[in-house]
C-alpha cells in the first residue's frame, strides 16, 4: 500500500530542515513540507508522499491519534491513484542520486554488528506525586540505544571467565550509561551528562557459571550524576524561570543497577542481557515535560537494559551517539 | 489477563536460580539470584504488547531508505519525522 519511513530531523552536519543543507534528502524534504498547510509549525508529523516529492496528506498534531492517521493515510492513498506515474515518480537522473545519497548514508552508520547493542527503556516508576500528572503523562516511557564496539563488549566480562571471577567494568563505559543513558528522557528530551557530572560510575560483572562456550554473569553497580545550574539559562537544558521552578536549578541520577547476561566465548558475544537501573532522578526542563506538572521528583524512576533485537527498525542509533566521539 | 500471565511466568524463570535458559548436555546454566524486586520492576518499565505493536510495522528507518523503496515499488511513502528517531528515543 505504502512504505512507511521513520526518521529524524537531525543530522551530524546541517539537520534537514536547515536551508543552507543542500543534500537530495534535506531538498525533497523541504519540498515536501512547503506544501503542507494546516497544522503544521515545525517539520515534525506524519507525510504521505509521491517519491518525487508531491504531498498527498500530512499532519503535524493528529499523529497521536490511529483513527485519524488511519484517514489521512487513506487520504494519501486515493491522491496517490490520481496522479500520473511520470509526476508521482522521480526521473531516473533523480533515482540515480538518491541511490548514491543512501548509499553514502549506510557508509556512516557505525552500528556494532560484532559489539553489543542495547535496547534503553525507561519509565516513572510509581511514586507518591504521581497524581498531581496526567494520566497519560504517568504512563508514558522512552526507548533509546546504547551501543559498544567488540572490545568494549569484551571489557563488561572479567578476564578470566572461571566461576567466581570478578572484575570492574572499564569506567568509561560505565560513565557512557551514566551520562548518555541514565538520563531523565521519559517524556522526551532533555541533555546528557558533561563528564565532571559523574560522581559516581561503579559496575562490577562476576562469573556465576561457565558451561562449554557459555559463561553466566551477574552485573552490580551504582551511578550517580549531579549537575546545579551555573547561572545562565541555557536552552531545553534547564528550565525557564517560571511561577513554581526551582530558583537554584539543579537536576541529576542516582542509580542502582543489578542484572545478568550470558555470554558466548566461541562466538564472542553477548546472547542475553537483563540490567534493571533503578534510580532516582530530580530536576527537568521544558522538553522533558517535568516542567508543566512541576514534577522536579527527587522520584523513582526505572530503566532496562536488553539486548536489541537485529532487525532494522532496532539499529538506530543512539540518542548522543556523537558524544560517543567514536572515530 | 494473558499479559498478566506472559510476564509472570517470565518473572518466574527470571528470578529461580538454576533454571537456565541454555542446557548444556542437560546441565542448565546457573543465573544469579536477583533481589525479589528485579523482575516485577523490570515488568513495570518495559512496553506491553500494545505499547510495542508499532515494531510490527516494516519501517525503513530513513527518508532515503523509504524514497527509494517507494520508488522501486511504484507505491507512496509515509514519512514519520521527529526530533529525535520515533523508533529510538524522541
Amino acid at each position: 500500500m505504502l512504505v512507511p519511513a521513520a526518521d529524524t530531523i537531525e543530522r551530524p552536519g546541517k539537520a534537514l530542515d536547515d536551508e543552507t543543507n543542500t543534500s537530495f534528502e534535506s531538498r525533497l524534504v523541504r519540498k515536501i513540507k512547503t506544501q503542507a498547510t494546516g497544522d503544521f509549525y515545525s517539520y515534525q508529523g506524519i507525510y504521505v508522499a509521491t517519491p518525487s516529492g508531491l504531498l498527498l496528506a500530512g499532519t503535524h498534531h493528529d499523529g497521536r491519534y490511529p483513527r485519524k492517521v488511519e484517514k489521512l493515510l487513506r487520504e494519501g492513498l486515493e491522491k496517490w491513484e490520481t496522479i500520473s506515474p511520470n509526476d508521482r515518480l522521480m526521473t531516473n537522473d533523480m533515482f540515480s542520486k538518491a541511490v548514491a545519497e543512501l548509499a553514502k548514508e549506510r557508509a556512516r552508520i557505525q552500528y556494532p554488528d560484532d559489539g553489543l547493542a542495547l535496547s534503553v527503556i525507561c519509565r516513572d516508576l510509581p511514586w507518591a506525586d504521581a497524581k498531581n500528572v496526567s494520566k497519560v503523562h504517568r504512563k508514558m516511557y522512552n526507548q533509546d540505544y546504547a551501543w559498544f564496539r567488540k572490545s568494549e563488549a569484551r571489557a563488561f566480562l572479567p578476564e578470566q571467565l572461571t566461576k567466581g571471577a570478578r572484575q570492574k567494568v572499564k569506567r568509561d563505559l560505565v560513565e557512557r550509561l551514566a551520562r548518555f543513558h541514565f538520563v531523565d528522557l521519559v517524556r522526551g528530551h532533555t541533555s546528557s551528562y558533561p563528564q565532571e557530572a559523574v560522581e559516581h560510575a561503579d559496575l562490577t560483572a562476576e562469573v556465576i557459571d561457565v558451561k562449554n562456550n557459555l559463561v553466566s554473569l551477574r552485573y552490580r553497580g551504582r551511578t550517580r550524576t549531579s549537575e546545579v545550574h551555573n547561572g545562565v539559562h541555557i536552552e531545553g537544558k534547564w528550565n525557564r524561570p517560571g511561577p513554581g521552578i526551582p530558583e537554584l536549578q539543579k537536576r541529576g541520577v542516582d542509580a542502582k543497577l543489578e542484572g545478568h547476561a550470558v555470554y558466548d566465548q566461541k562466538a564472542e558475544k553477548f546472547v542475553s542481557f537483563n540490567v534493571l537501573v533503578v534510580t532516582k532522578r530530580w530536576g527537568g526542563n521544558v522538553y522533558n515535560a517535568r516542567a508543566q506538572f512541576l514534577d522536579f521528583g527527587p522520584a523513582p524512576m526505572g530503566i532496562v537494559l536488553n539486548l536489541a533485537g537485529d532487525n532494522a527498525a532496532e539499529q538506530v542509533p543512539p540518542l548522543f551517539f556523537r558524544s560517543y566521539e567514536w572515530k | 489477563m494473558s499479559k498478566f500471565f506472559t510476564g509472570t511466568i517470565a518473572t518466574l524463570l527470571l528470578l529461580v536460580p538454576g533454571i537456565g535458559l541454555y542446557a548444556d548436555e542437560g546441565q542448565p546454566l546457573t543465573t544469579p539470584k536477583l533481589s525479589a524486586e528485579n523482575a516485577k520492576l523490570c515488568d513495570l518499565v518495559l512496553p506491553n504488547p500494545s505499547e510495542a505493536s508499532y515494531r510490527k510495522i516494516p519501517w525503513r528507518t530513513s527518508v532515503m531508505q523509504g524514497v527509494v523503496d517507494a520508488q522501486k515499488n511504484d507505491k507512496p511513502v509515509m514519512i514519520y519525522l521527529m526530533n529525535g528517531h520515533p523508533l529510538g528515543c524522541t
